[in-house]
């Protein structure tokens, strides 16, 4: 607005339509994996038109290839089947209006449009992945952007390394002021709760066990969580991070509650508050304080020791002495909790409980009750029962194999139990519980990970998929309910060490993953390296939010008031300044000339006040014999100063002697100053 | 209505005459400025407004999907915004500009100044604007692979015109210096008054029939030769001492054994005189417009011509400087010598 | 070395006896002796060149001779030629005028090119070699060109590359009115010349030659004088800037400045004085600029203080 009337070239040059180009590709490059792929189509076509245009073979297009273009944009969108209201909708259809503006990118408006465009979408980019990966992938697209930026102000082509050069540095300037405000900017809770549909895959457990799955998820060598201990970590055959409590068994599959209720009513149905679940809580034991990364699963469950009864952070209580978040996990998640390993759960059994722990299936599996009626008629007690279902899986011929033979819908315990004996944890479990409910036992099966990997470099806990497990709890009197794991019977490694110690005979952990590296000795190093950091990354840098900001606050300036929160901020900003000015050379003054040189300069600055003005050409001696016939009372002055800086100027042996001649010429300053 | 209109043009140019004698003020005339704290101006620019609203929109964007990534990238975009204020302030400050020389012009015509820009060796700038508003402008780079070899490449010449409306000295108007670079986002802006004038001749236009006769010396009217001149030919005649040995026409030499000269004589016929008391016109500008017509036309005949005029006489004289000359001083004709425009 | 500079002084002051109200120029001219460099005296016949530089000769206790330059003067009138000696029946060198101390080479610019380069070469080498044998010339060696300024017909102006080789360009000038009239009078000037005295000789001028590095120039100094230098490279005016040897004449003529006036260090006073003399001749300006007046424009417009070695962009150049 300030420039109207001057006449400027406002097109951008050849050079800033290749950097459109770059950028366009750059931004759009991740987007790819997560969107419709008809779309990839149109971005290229609208690329390879672009460039096209700029070696001179295409014109512009006409209006009726834009809307062409336009219309098949939106088919392609109409065609993926994605929900109108959803992120990725809303990600597509930025991405087709930046690829049409990018095509008629002439002018300097159109270029800064494209690229600010460019800036949301690298940021749509981070909604969809957050790993370092993604961040450094996104630093690039803003080098590269920030440098068509450039690009589109100059009115002459310019070389690609000096504008790179030019943006790098720019940006890297930056950084004290962006970490600053990272670190110290008011962060907010989301202003309102929207929250778009998002076609991510569900990953780890799920709330619908069939023995067999947990199996499949064994295959899988996907980082489930990470956890921290605030001092020592318990042993491996104490780490049974309880998940889901599935009750329900309707002869093949086991789920938290009867079909009859709807799938998403079942997470509200499990919120509970603090008090209600302590009031059902004997504590006891000692408290174990630790620190968990979720990963995102699409899913709202959590895994903790059980019982938890302290969270910090974005979950909540459930009903069975487990957490669970406040919406499904889209973002990785980082809670704190403390847990009572040993305390009671649940002294007296509320008859919902019970009766949900007690249901069996209607039909199938007779052997099965045979057998139990078998053992309920040679025991005693409930435990003598427990103990003799217990050795069955010890002593009888029971393998634990990832390869179990498929079973009959409706017999499935039968098939396990009685006739293959081949079986996963979910087979044990499950087979266990119907046995306890035989006998009128109170049991569930629960389903989680089991162990993890120790990871000294960062000195956390890496739980995998790999490290799902099922186990079972039965409610005893006076001790609540009690976890207890048949698997444990069969193949104590499992518990004691891991799966792959487990199935080492058997060859198959993770055997369809050719060359993951959990397989291999040499590999794991480096991936516990490469994990660790990534750990770090999630901990540090996206797990930072308004609690762990608050308390980086309080640890670094204590107890904050508004008075104080003002003056830290005015310091560090003067700080930032003040680097800012020295780095990029702005407190240069003079081309540092020494210190006699301004002091002369001062001289004549004093003089000239008082009505004499030195010619540049006239020398020292030639203006102080000028300047002393016009003012006679600073004559004396005037002589001695000159006489001061010519020797020390011009008089080689006066060199050594430069402080004491300064000082002397400050003295006579000082005199001049003096008579007004 | 035209009351309301009226009122708020007087306020607006009562507000701009406020603005013009601060800026005056703060850039008073020099012949070399070096631009820093005190004389450059930070503005944000629509880009500026758009990415402010775009790190707006991330910032909200990080909010609601509580994204660090996303954080990060809005105040990194904001303390781009930030940065570009020094790195735009950084590429005007230290320039310089030095006034060189303004070329004379006819009213009407554009004055053309010549500028100096520079900077310390140490430093580079990088498309720097300099102009006049709906005049002209120039694009001044200051670093190194601007250069040709051998020029310093941290000091650049520049040409900048102006049109110009009236005859007399024309004092180069406040420059503006303004600059973008490097991002857009902020422009720094500057002026530079310089104390240079161009002389502006009066706009030559040639009325029939407004000359009272032609002024012509008496003697001019025969012509007159000028001997021992250089221009024609005109015979050879004996040789006598002391003629250069140039002159000497060998050919008769050759012939006749005796030395003869070649001899030339220059032409001094068709002195004019321009005179002012011998015009037919009214007005000053007029008879100056006249004049100066008609001292281009004696000039591109190649005339010897003299100009009068009740303030000054030139004598009789031709050549570039005597035309310069003339048409200088139809320019200041009844101009005080600090008069300017 | 204190009574070295003493003779100096009264060899001045004894110079000053002779060349009346020419101080700044006999001081040059001195200068230029004790620089070891050439002078050229660019001058309207009759202002006292030839009893500049024969009192100077005499001053400094060398022997003069005098060569009037005319277009047929031949390279063999100023070198000398071999002459054939019927008694010897030999070819004997005999020398030719140059083989002097003091050389006043008049109206250096009315010989042929051929006869002016003759002389500049021998100025440059301080030998003359004729049939192949070399001759060394007498040190110190001095010569002392004139030249008539005015463009007449029939002249060889010495083009800028030989002028280079001059040191210091001097003109005398008329004398001013006061002075002329002691002229006049006839007891000053150059009627006084075969008085003066011989101060002076060769060993004691070679003597005070050695003493001119011995002179000491600080970087403060140095930096002025970078300035100045680099003024006369870029200033608008200027079409060739001064050479390096130009700017080690500055510097050389600098020092010895210094020296007459009995100073151990160069001061940017002394640099001023030398300037115009030195610098004058060897700059080309653009639009019939002469030299000397751009010279002046230089010095005016070049910050005597301060640090920086100039360029357009230099801290100690302001408008």
């Amino acid at each position: 607005m300030f420039t109207k009337g001057f006449p400027q070239n406002k097109n951008i040059t050849h050079s800033a339509m290749l950097w459109l180009i770059v950028v366009q590709i750059v931004v759009t490059l991740p987007l790819m994996f997560y969107l419709p792929f008809l779309l990839v189509l149109v971005l290229i076509f609208s690329t390879v038109w672009r460039i096209r245009m700029i070696q001179g073979r295409l014109s512009q297009p006409n209006n009726v290839i834009k809307v062409v273009m336009a219309g098949l944009g939106f088919a392609a969108l109409a065609s993926s089947g994605l929900p109108t209201a959803s992120l990725d909708m809303m990600a597509s259809l930025l991405l087709l209006g930046f690829a049409y503006k990018a095509l008629e990118a002439f002018q300097q408006r159109d270029g800064v449009v494209v690229i600010l465009t460019g800036y949301i979408l690298v940021a749509v980019q981070f909604l969809y992945s957050q790993t370092m990966l993604a961040a450094l992938y996104g630093i690039f697209s803003l080098t590269a952007l920030t440098s068509a930026m450039i690009a589109i102000q100059h009115t002459k082509s310019i070389a690609i390394k000096p504008n790179l050069k030019l943006a790098t540095a720019m940006l890297l300037t930056c950084l004290p002021l962006m970490i600053t405000l990272f670190l110290f900017a008011p962060r907010f809770s989301p202003l309102w709760s929207f929250s778009l549909p998002n076609n991510h895959a569900k990953t780890g457990i799920t709330n619908r066990i069939t023995p067999g799955d947990i199996a499949n998820l064994s295959q899988s060598d996907e980082l489930a969580f990470r956890v921290t201990f605030a001092g020592e970590h318990p042993p491996q055959n104490k780490l049974y991070w309880r998940g889901l409590v599935l009750n329900h068994f309707d002869g093949s599959t086991w789920t938290q509650f009867p079909d009859e209720l709807l799938p998403e009513s079942i997470p509200f149905r499990l919120y509970v508050n603090k008090h209600d679940l302590l009031s059902h809580l004997t504590r006891k034991g000692y408290a174990q304080q630790y620190e968990i990364i979720y990963e995102k699963s699409a899913q709202p469950w959590l895994f903790a020791l059980s019982p938890v009864v302290n969270i910090e952070g974005d979950a909540t209580y459930s009903s069975d002495f487990g957490i669970i978040a406040k919406q499904n996990l889209f973002e990785p998640l980082l809670l704190k909790l403390t847990s009572l390993p040993k305390a009671l759960r649940e002294a007296e059994l509320p008859h919902s409980v019970r009766k949900l722990a007690l249901q069996l299936p209607k039909t199938g599996n007779k052997k099965s009750q045979a057998l139990a009626n078998r053992l309920l008629q040679t025991t005693s007690s409930q435990q003598d029962y427990i103990q003799q279902v217990l050795n069955l899986f010890k002593e009888e011929d029971y393998y634990y194999t990832l390869h179990p033979p498929k079973l009959e819908h409706e017999n499935s315990i039968d098939g396990f139990l009685i006739d293959s004996k081949k079986g996963f944890c979910a087979h044990y479990a499950g087979s266990f519980v119907y046995m306890m409910r035989l006998a009128g036992i109170p049991a569930r099966v629960i389903a989680g990970y089991q162990g993890g990997e120790w990871n000294e470099k960062g000195s956390y806990l890496a739980v995998h998929q790999y490290d799902a497990h099922a186990w079972t709890e039965v409610w005893l009197k006076d001790q609540g309910w009690v976890r207890l794991d048949p698997t444990a019977m069969v193949a104590p490694e499992r518990v004691e060490k891991n799966l792959q110690a487990a199935v080492k005979g058997e060859g198959s952990f993770l055997e369809k993953h050719m060359l993951s590296s959990a397989k291999y000795q040499w590999l794991s190093g480096l991936r516990k390296q490469l994990d660790a950091s990534q750990y770090k990354w999630r901990k540090l840098v996206l797990g930072y939010n308004e609690n762990t900001q608050s308390s980086l606050i309080k640890q670094l300036f204590g107890e904050i008031s508004a008075l104080k929160a003002a003056l830290i901020s005015l310091t560090i900003f003067t700080i930032i300044v003040v680097f800012w000015l020295i780095f990029l050379g702005l407190t240069k003054r003079r081309q540092h000339e020494a210190k006699e040189h301004q002091l002369y300069r001062l001289f004549c600055k004093l003089l000239e006040k008082r009505g004499i003005t030195r010619q540049p050409s006239q020398s020292p001696t030639e203006f102080s014999q000028l300047a002393a016939t016009q003012l006679p009372n600073l004559a004396t002055e005037i002589n001695r100063f000159s006489e001061l800086y010519t020797t020390l100027c011009y008089d080689p042996d006066a060199k050594s002697k430069t402080p004491t001649y300064i000082d002397d010429l400050k003295q006579v300053i000082k005199s001049i100053r003096r008579k007004k | 209505m035209p009351n309301s209109a009226n009122s708020t043009r007087t306020y607006a140019s009562h507000k701009s005459r406020k603005l013009n004698s601060w800026l005056k003020n703060r850039f008073p005339d020099t012949t070399e400025i070096t631009l820093g704290l005190r004389t450059i101006f930070i503005i944000p620019t629509m880009t500026t407004v758009a990415l402010s609203l775009t790190v707006m929109l991330l910032f909200l964007m990080g909010i609601n999907f509580q994204n660090s990534l996303i954080f990060g990238l809005s105040f990194w975009l904001l303390a781009l915004i930030v940065i570009s204020i020094f790195f735009t302030y950084r590429n005007l400050s230290g320039l310089s500009v030095k006034s060189i020389q303004a070329s004379p012009c006819f009213a009407g015509e554009k004055a053309v100044f010549e500028l100096q820009l520079s900077c310390p060796s140490d430093q580079n700038k990088s498309s720097i604007f300099i102009g006049w508003k709906d005049e002209d402008l120039a694009e001044v780079n200051l670093h190194q692979e601007e250069s040709s070899q051998h020029n310093n490449p941290h000091t650049q010449r520049i040409k900048l015109s102006h049109s110009t409306s009236q005859r007399g000295y024309f004092k180069a108007p406040r420059l503006s210096i303004f600059s973008r670079y490097p991002i857009g986002l902020i422009i720094s802006w500057s002026y530079a008054a310089l104390d240079i004038q161009s002389i502006v001749f009066p706009e030559p236009i040639l009325q029939k029939n407004a000359d009272n006769g032609i002024g012509k010396d008496d003697q001019a009217e025969q012509g007159k030769d000028i001997a021992n001149g250089s221009t024609d030919f005109s015979g050879i005649r004996e040789y006598q001492t002391g003629d250069s040995p140039k002159q000497i026409h060998w050919g008769t030499y050759a012939k006749t054994g005796e030395l003869h000269t070649k001899s030339f004589i220059d032409y001094a016929s068709n002195d004019l005189w321009l005179e002012w008391s011998n015009l037919k016109l009214q007005g000053v500008e007029p008879k100056l417009s006249h004049l100066s017509a008609r001292v281009l036309e004696c000039h591109q005949l190649q005339l010897i011509y003299g100009l009068k005029l009740p303030t000054t006489t030139l004598q009789p004289n031709n050549g570039e400087a005597h035309k310069i000359a003339c048409l200088t001083a139809l320019a200041l004709y009844g101009l005080d010598s600090k008069q300017r425009n | 070395m204190n009574t070295l500079l003493q003779e100096i002084k009264t060899s001045l002051n004894e110079l000053n006896q002779v060349i009346l109200g020419k101080e700044q120029q006999v001081h040059l001219a001195l200068t230029c002796v004790l620089a070891n460099g050439h002078l050229l005296i660019e001058d309207l016949p009759g202002m006292g060149k030839t009893t500049l530089a024969h009192a100077l000769a005499t001053v400094l206790g060398l022997d003069y001779n005098r060569v009037q330059f005319t277009s047929d003067l031949l390279p063999a009138d100023i070198i000398g030629s071999s002459v054939f000696d019927p008694k010897s029946a030999s070819f004997s060198f005999h020398k030719g005028p140059i083989f002097s101390s003091v050389l006043l080479a008049d109206e250096l610019n009315r010989a042929t090119p051929k006869a002016q380069s003759a002389l500049l070469e021998a100025m440059e080498e301080g030998q003359v070699s004729v049939d192949g044998q070399t001759h060394p010339l007498p040190s110190p060696f001095f010569v002392i060109a004139t030249q008539n300024p005015q463009s007449q017909s029939g002249t060889f102006p010495l083009p800028e590359s030989q002028l280079d080789r001059f040191m210091i360009r001097i003109s005398l000038g008329y004398p001013n009115q006061a002075v002329e009239r002691q002229i006049l009078q006839g007891n000053k000037g150059r009627a006084v010349l075969d008085q003066v005295a011989n101060i002076l000789n060769p060993e004691s001028l070679l003597k005070i030659q050695r003493l001119v590095p011995q002179v000491k120039v600080t970087d403060t100094l140095l930096d002025y004088v970078q300035r100045l230098i680099a003024q006369t490279r870029e200033n608008d005016l200027c079409h060739l800037g001064l050479s390096p040897r130009g700017a080690i004449a500055l510097i050389q003529s600098a020092k010895c400045w210094a020296l007459l006036q009995g100073r151990g260090h160069v001061l940017p006073e002394d640099v001023q004085a030398v300037f115009v003399a030195v610098v004058g001749h060897r700059i080309v300006g653009k639009k019939e600029t002469q030299g000397d007046q751009l010279a002046r424009h230089v010095l005016q417009s070049v910050d005597t203080i301060g640090e920086g070695i100039g360029g357009s962009t230099g801290a100690g150049i302001r408008a």
